[in-house]
C-alpha cells in the first residue's frame, strides 16, 4: 500500500510544471509499446502474457497511458526539486498521465534486471506518487489493495516497496497527472 | 457521506450465481451499441459529455448487465426486497472486464415515471465477485475497491453520478437494485 506523507505545495510549483506538460506532446505508452522499452526483460514479457490472459489484447487501446521524461519533456530541475523536499538522493523520475477513458492495468515498475541490481546495491529504494493536478470525478491510484481518491493537488504517497503492484483508471472527465519519484532515502 | 453502508447481503452465495453467469452473453452496453433504450433522448446529453472527453475514441467503455428472471435466478431480487423492506422496480448484475469502464453517467430509466408513480425511489449497490485489486466503483465523492463478497450500499440519492472500472485482472461483478418504499 501507500502511505500518505504531506502535501509538497508549498515546496513545489505544481501548476507551473502542469502548464509545461499541457503544452507539449507527452510519449504514448501502452501494452504494444512496453517491450519497446524493456526488450528482453522476461519479467515484463511474462506480464504481459499476464495481461492477455486477464483480456487485454496487445493491440488494444484500452492498456495506454502517457507519460513525461525529465530533460526530455520538462527540465531536470524537477527531480532534483523533488528529492529535496523528500530528502532522497534521486534515482529517477517520471511524470504518468491516464486522460478520460485511458487505463494503466495492473502491474509493478520493472526495469532492466542489470539497472535493477545496480540500484538495490546502492540501497534501499523508496517510491513516491505525487498528484500534481487539481483532483477531477473519477480519477483513482491503486497501489495493492488501497485505492486513492481525490488526493489534493501536491499531495504525496511513499509506497510500502518500490515494485509494488499497482494500476491507474479515469472514469472521469479530465486528464490525471502524476509526478513519480524513485531515491535512496538520506 | 453519499453512500452508506447498509449490511451484507447473501455472504457466500454470490460465487455459485457468478459461475452460472459464465454461460450468459448478457446484454454488452458499449458505444455503437445500446446503452439505455433512450427512446425520447433523454440520454444524449450524457453521451456528448462522454463524446466530447473523448471516449468514443477509445476501446474502454463497456459492461455487461445480467438480468433477473432472463440471465439469472429471481431469487437474490426476491431476497433483497426482504433484506432492504422494498419493493422491486429494476434490478440487474453488471460485469465490467479488466481493462473496461462504465465512466461517469446518471442511470437515466426510460421508465422512470412508472416507477415514481409508485412511490420515494432508493438505489443499493452490492459488491458480489470477491475482492480483486483494480476493480473500482465510484459514487460522487466515494471510491470503493476490494469490498467483500455481499457488502451493499444505500445511496443517498438514486441519480447520484457514478463510474466504474477495471484495471485489474479479474472481472468484476455487481449487483444493482432500484427500490420502491
Amino acid at each position: 500500500m501507500a502511505t500518505y506523507l504531506g502535501n509538497s505545495n508549498e515546496f513545489m510549483n505544481w501548476p507551473e510544471l502542469m502548464a509545461i506538460l499541457q503544452a507539449i506532446p507527452p510519449r504514448i505508452r501502452g501494452n504494444e509499446q512496453e517491450d519497446d522499452i524493456h526488450i528482453g526483460n522476461a519479467k515484463v514479457e511474462k506480464l504481459i502474457k499476464v495481461w492477455e490472459r486477464a483480456g487485454y489484447a496487445k493491440d488494444n487501446a484500452a492498456a495506454r497511458w502517457i507519460d513525461y521524461l525529465p530533460g526530455e519533456h520538462f527540465p531536470i530541475e524537477w527531480i532534483n526539486k523533488f528529492a529535496d523536499w523528500a530528502q532522497c538522493e534521486p534515482a529517477g523520475c517520471w511524470v504518468s498521465a491516464v486522460p478520460p477513458g485511458y487505463i494503466v492495468p495492473w502491474h509493478p515498475d520493472y526495469k532492466m534486471p542489470e539497472q535493477e541490481a545496480e540500484w538495490l546495491a546502492k540501497g534501499p529504494i523508496s517510491h513516491y506518487s505525487c498528484y500534481i493536478c487539481v483532483p477531477s470525478f473519477g480519477q483513482v491510484s491503486i497501489v495493492d489493495n488501497h485505492a486513492i481518491y481525490n488526493p489534493a493537488q501536491g499531495d504525496v504517497y511513499i509506497w510500502d516497496d518500490w515494485q509494488d503492484w499497482h494500476g491507474g483508471l479515469n472514469m472521469g472527465l479530465e486528464t490525471k497527472y502524476m509526478f513519480n519519484f524513485f531515491g535512496w532515502k538520506k | 457521506m453519499t453512500v452508506k453502508f447498509v449490511g451484507n447481503f447473501f455472504a457466500g452465495k454470490w460465487d455459485s450465481i457468478i459461475d452460472t453467469l459464465s454461460v450468459e452473453e448478457g446484454e454488452r452496453k458499449a458505444f455503437g451499441e445500446e446503452f439505455y433504450k433512450n427512446t425520447d433522448g433523454r440520454f444524449n446529453e450524457n453521451i456528448n459529455m462522454l463524446v466530447n472527453a473523448g471516449y468514443d475514441k477509445v476501446d474502454t467503455v463497456e459492461w455487461i448487465n445480467y438480468y433477473p428472471g432472463k440471465h439469472f435466478d429471481i431469487l437474490p431480487v426476491k431476497e433483497f426486497e426482504k433484506f432492504v423492506g422494498m419493493k422491486c422496480a429494476r434490478a440487474w448484475i453488471s460485469k465490467i472486464r479488466p481493462g473496461k469502464y462504465a465512466p461517469i453517467h446518471q442511470d437515466i430509466d426510460d421508465n422512470i415515471e412508472e416507477y415514481l408513480a409508485q412511490g420515494e425511489l432508493f438505489r443499493f449497490s452490492t459488491f458480489i465477485s470477491q475482492p480483486h485489486p483494480g476493480g473500482v466503483f465510484i459514487v460522487e465523492d466515494q471510491c470503493f475497491h476490494c469490498e467483500p463478497s455481499g457488502n451493499t450500499y444505500q445511496w443517498s440519492n438514486y441519480m447520484e453520478w457514478h463510474a466504474g472500472g477495471n484495471c485489474g485482472l479479474h472481472d468484476k461483478f455487481m449487483f444493482h437494485f432500484l427500490g420502491i418504499k
